[in-house]
């Protein structure tokens, strides 16, 4: 692990286990309804400060925190072409399985390439320990596999060039 | 696998079976096959006029008008001889073979048949690799369009014959992909020093083409291949069309077989943080007992 890497991923894992203090909490603006605040915002009170946590500039989280729930956006690095097609792809490959994810949410938020919505519901039906550790492996391995897939592509193309031009 | 084979199998063992068949002197049965190959071409194997013992395979190519021009006829007869006749019906140009009449080489007729395509493609290049060798110049450049929207541009110099391909990306990920492919190509001459050397551009048509209509856009690439005489010489001739006709499927199978590779690693991948998301999950802890007899166990409260 980069010298980089470990204290911005200590800084997020701390920041999402003070953030995952969740509880029950009904809307209090439309009667009968238990909405995740983060997202719906309708009273201001219930918002908590959202917290950046960058690395460097393309590599950042977001995490914006509310008395029911807690919203973690990726931005995850991508240097050039080939890794922000491999990233995209990849992003909505998972998020179009986002109901086995339970927490991953459909879409983005904007200027992120990947958001978390966990709700006191996910808290209560899971170890929250074990949820922060979900999220930190994911952007463990994230960058990992992404390098990885740009390097496979490029030892392909490399092959094929020389196969192809060997033959003549 | 890297490379893409010229000869189409299917014609072949679809042919192989058929004559066995035949010299095993067992009663022809009919057939009718119609089969498709690399850019848009189609064979048809059947038997004319509903004769079991004879077999028909034809093919058509979309371009090959284009191809007329430039001797395809003249080759074709060369290399078939008296299996050529009347084309079917929509199609360009069909072989037949007796199988009451079988010869002794038939193998290599086979071979041959399986190589229809190829041959095709082979009377422009071979034209402009003549032309290159008594050293013409002046020839007016052949443009083939092999594909909708996909052309080949053929050139002869007195010292080099210079092919350029351009060739469409219909997705926006493969643009990335392919430049990704063709600039190896560009850097893979250091491989193998007897390789041409091979130019690429995105978006713009070459130099040489700028005079022409040739498209200009964001998912189109152009490839030049420039070819010396020693790709050009006799000996080397055949080789050098196999390899050079067949290119644009060649760079596009491998950009498909990367995508289908990345596919699977983000399958393998996404299972793998599931399963990581599945450990937050606590053990149901409601698991039914059973004693050793087989009832089941209830713990009373």
């Amino acid at each position: 692990m980069s010298a980089t890497l470990r204290p911005y991923l200590s800084a997020v894992r701390s920041t999402l286990e003070a953030a995952m203090c969740l509880e029950n909490f009904s809307s209090q603006v439309v009667e009968r309804h238990n909405k995740p605040e983060v997202e719906v915002r309708t009273s201001k009170e219930l918002l908590l400060n959202p917290v950046v946590i960058s690395r460097n500039e393309k590599e950042k989280v977001l995490i914006e925190a509310s008395i029911n729930s807690v919203r973690i956006s990726i931005s995850i690095k991508q240097a050039d072409e080939i890794e922000k097609i491999l990233c995209h792809k990849f992003m909505r490959f998972m998020m179009m399985r986002a109901e086995n994810f339970v927490v991953l949410r459909r879409k983005p938020v904007e200027g992120y390439d990947i958001s978390f919505l966990i709700t006191n519901f996910h808290t209560e039906a899971m170890y929250k320990h074990k949820l922060v550790d979900f999220v930190i492996h994911f952007m463990e391995e994230i960058d990992k596999e992404i390098s990885e897939m740009k390097l496979a592509v490029n030892a392909r193309a490399r092959v094929c060039a020389e196969e192809f031009l060997k033959r003549f | 696998m890297i490379l893409l084979e010229i000869n189409n199998k299917i014609v072949e063992d679809t042919l192989t079976v058929k004559i066995k068949n035949s010299l095993a002197g067992n009663k022809p049965d009919s057939v009718n096959v119609v089969i498709a190959d690399f850019d848009g071409v189609l064979f048809h194997i059947a038997n004319p006029d509903s004769d079991k013992s004879k077999v028909r395979v034809s093919i058509s190519l979309k371009f090959y008008k284009d191809l007329q021009e430039h001797g395809a006829d003249e080759l074709l007869k060369r290399e078939y001889g008296n299996l050529l006749c009347q084309a079917e019906d929509g199609y360009n140009i069909s072989l037949v073979l007796d199988l009451d009449n079988i010869p002794g080489n038939w193998e290599e007729i086979v071979k041959k048949i399986g190589l229809l395509k190829r041959n095709c493609f082979a009377s422009v290049f071979e034209k402009y690799f003549e032309f290159q060798e008594k050293g013409e110049e002046g020839h007016k450049r052949a443009v083939i369009n092999y594909r909708d929207e996909e052309t080949l541009y053929i050139e002869a110099k007195a010292d080099r014959v210079t092919v350029v391909f351009s060739t469409v990306f219909r997705d926006e990920d493969d643009i990335v992909l392919g430049k990704v492919f063709l600039q190896e190509l560009r850097e893979g001459r250091r491989a193998s020093h007897t390789a041409p050397q091979v130019l690429f551009s995105h978006r713009e048509p070459p130099l040489e083409l700028q005079s022409t209509n040739a498209k200009i856009g964001d998912n189109i690439g152009y490839i030049t291949f420039v070819l010396f005489p020693r790709h050009t010489n006799k000996n080397v001739r055949e080789n050098t069309i196999n390899l050079i006709h067949l290119f644009r499927d060649y760079l596009h199978y491998h950009i498909k077989c990367s995508k289908a590779y990345i596919h699977s690693r983000m399958r393998a991948k996404t299972s793998d943080f599931l399963k990581v998301l599945n450990r937050a999950r606590p053990e149901p802890k409601t698991v039914e007992k059973k004693t050793i007899t087989g009832r089941t166990f209830i713990r009373t409260p």
